[in-house]
């Protein structure tokens, strides 16, 4: 187990500020942020690369922020695989064995091992790295990672320059490889989907600050401030004034321009006033307009017309606008079949708002 | 229509290379297509010739054992002052070689040098003078091709090794030294080359006592001011040689590494 304590560095004028982050033995553990956040000096500062200003890093207790990389039993796979380019691809993944004169008889056999796993066993007898592709690459500096046996397995956005089927295809084997092993991994990235295919547990850092962490479902759909929001593309977010709703008691909404969503009173509570409000794409369902629209919808339901979809094909959306022209855009699905929804582009539609998934972010 | 800019390059380019083989061609016009090696024939000569030899070749290897270490924490440490150091450190390859030379002469005639000098091994008007003198003009250049090679070399690469489990001497060892390959030997025959060329510096401390500490570039001087035309054109047509196969050794293994 890994146990970050009030941790802070810097790099030039650029600091990571009170990092306290657990990672359990086993455990896939992603830290997810945009480009400048800070990821990687984090990375840097755990590995042992740069020194920290203050706090500890505990491997399984023993505080080794003194202790030199090399001593730490930790593997790096850097986002730019550094693969040695003067050695051979056998070379290369036997290189941590060599270096510990491990007998040749258990080099031999490890290597062979490691490259069944990776399924790279065609590739061993290649003299240079030269012809490999990037998926190929990708392999065979996991392998040079894993054959050393690490504790913990760091990972720089290892996948981010390969193609994505090929990322895809390679998330699925990393995973399998790890569960095999039982690798306790620390993988930064700002790819959202790698992060939500490979992490038992997600921290989103921005600004040098962690943001919030949990289970990566949780983070993805409960971000805790408007930062991470925007960060996660929370599709649908507005500013509004919140409020209780005239003539129900105990009930709230938040008035968006001339648009007033109901919201459920729990969570807003605490505060009121002016606020950004959000909610996933994926909790807004669509309903066939009732002839005669425009009265007696039901609490969290608006008339709005379908605007058009998304182009993407792998999730299309849906835009439904309420309130009429200058009114809100509303993001909603995906939706496996646009062909099953209850409208065509340019029609009235009912938009469900279920008011219990509304997010709150109260600050500015 | 080509751009006047563009005849402009031409004409300087074609100038540089007019005045470059006019150099070359002179030496060989000279030899009226007589084997120049005729004229290297005597013991003067060859003492000379290996005299140069070996004291290019101690200097030139002195300067990459100081060179390499030197030129890997120029282009690894970021520190306050780091160009003040560089640009002290190239002195010796811009400064001219007779000043050089003086300097050298001085430090033996006084303090701790004076020392050296009488006690521990005499440099002046002897041959470890001459190679300290090439040493000084060698290591420069070998610590500009050497910074320059280990700058081009990813850092990542030995943090990556010191995960596998070396220290960082051995991820220098066994990771930086040999991608730098091409770069250590360019920069032991650029050095050499310059060292085996070198007069002011080598004749300023060493002097030119024939048949002692007579190079290739003091015999060249010493038979022009006898008037033996014919060994110091002799001596001169093997230096460019050399100059010329360590300069296209030099451009194969740079260019090697660039590919």
């Amino acid at each position: 187990m890994i146990d970050v304590q009030g941790l802070v560095a810097h790099y030039g004028s650029f600091s990571l500020r009170n990092i306290d982050l657990r990672i359990e033995t086993g455990q896939c553990f992603v830290l997810l942020g945009p480009s400048g956040a800070g990821k990687t000096l984090f990375l840097e500062t755990v590995l042992g690369i740069q020194p920290p200003d203050s706090g500890r890093i505990l491997l399984d207790g023993c505080d080794i922020s003194g202790t030199p990389p090399e001593a730490r039993g930790f593997s790096y796979l850097p986002q730019d695989l550094a693969l040695f380019p003067h050695l051979s691809v056998r070379r290369n993944i036997e290189f941590g064995l060599r270096i510990r004169h491990t007998p040749r008889a258990t080099v031999q056999e490890r290597v062979a091992r490691t490259a069944r796993l990776l399924a790279i066993e065609p590739l061993l007898d290649r003299p240079s790295l030269r012809g490999l592709s990037g998926g190929e690459k990708q392999r065979v500096a996991l392998a040079r990672a894993l054959i050393v046996e690490p504790r913990v397995l760091f990972l720089d956005e290892p996948f981010s320059s390969l193609d994505p089927a090929i990322r895809r295809q390679l998330h699925v084997e990393f995973a399998e490889v790890r569960q095999r092993l039982g690798l306790t991994a620390v993988l930064v990235t700002h790819d959202h989907e790698e992060a939500a295919a490979l992490a038992d547990r997600l921290a989103v850092l921005i600004n040098g600050e962690i943001q919030q962490s949990g289970p990566p479902a949780e983070v993805f759909d409960r971000p805790a401030n408007l930062a991470t929001a925007r960060f996660l593309v929370l599709e649908n977010l507005f500013e509004g004034l919140l409020r209780p709703t005239a003539g129900a008691s105990g009930a709230c909404e938040v008035s968006c321009g001339h648009v007033a969503l109901a919201v459920a009173s729990n969570g807003p509570a605490r505060h009121s006033g002016r606020m950004n409000v959000g909610f996933r794409a994926r909790y807004a369902r669509l309903h066939k307009a009732p002839v005669g629209s425009g009265s007696g919808l039901a609490r969290g339901c608006y008339l709005g017309i379908l605007e058009g979809f998304s182009a993407s094909c792998s999730s299309p959306r849906a835009f439904v606008r309420i309130g009429g022209q200058d009114g809100l855009r509303i993001e909603c699905g995906p939706f496996a079949d646009p062909a099953i929804l209850p409208a065509r582009v340019g029609e009235e539609v009912v938009v469900e708002l279920p008011p219990e998934r509304f997010l709150f972010f109260s600050e500015p | 229509m080509r751009s006047w800019f563009n005849w402009v390059l031409v004409l300087a380019l074609g100038c540089s290379i007019s005045l470059m083989v006019l150099l070359l061609a002179v030496q060989a016009a000279y030899t009226g297509g007589r084997s120049p090696l005729r004229a290297l024939g005597t013991a003067d000569v060859h003492h000379a010739m290996w005299l140069s030899f070996y004291a290019a070749t101690v200097a030139a290897v002195l300067a990459l054992v100081l060179a390499i270490p030197t030129g890997f924490a120029l282009a690894r440490w970021r520190f306050p002052g780091n160009w003040l150091v560089e640009a002290i450190l190239l002195i010796p390859m811009i400064m001219s070689p007779i000043a050089l030379g003086v300097a050298l002469l001085l430090v033996f005639r006084t303090g701790p040098g004076m020392w050296v000098e009488e006690h521990l091994l005499r440099f002046v008007f002897e041959v470890p003078g001459i190679i300290l003198a090439q040493f000084f003009v060698s290591y420069s250049l070998a610590v500009l091709v050497l910074r320059t090679t280990f700058a081009g070399i990813d850092p990542r690469l030995e943090q990556v090794a010191r995960f596998l489990g070396c220290t960082r001497w051995q991820a220098f060892r066994h990771v930086t030294l040999p991608l730098a390959r091409n770069g250590i030997v360019a920069a032991f025959v650029l050095g050499w080359a310059r060292a085996l060329g070198d007069f002011g510096a080598t004749s300023t401390i060493a002097g030119a006592v024939k048949g002692k500490t007579e190079t290739m570039t003091v015999a060249i001087y010493l038979h022009l001011a006898s008037v033996s035309i014919d060994q110091a054109v002799a001596l001169s047509i093997v230096l460019t040689l050399i100059t010329v196969v360590g300069l296209i050794a030099v451009r194969l293994l740079l260019g090697g590494e660039r590919r």
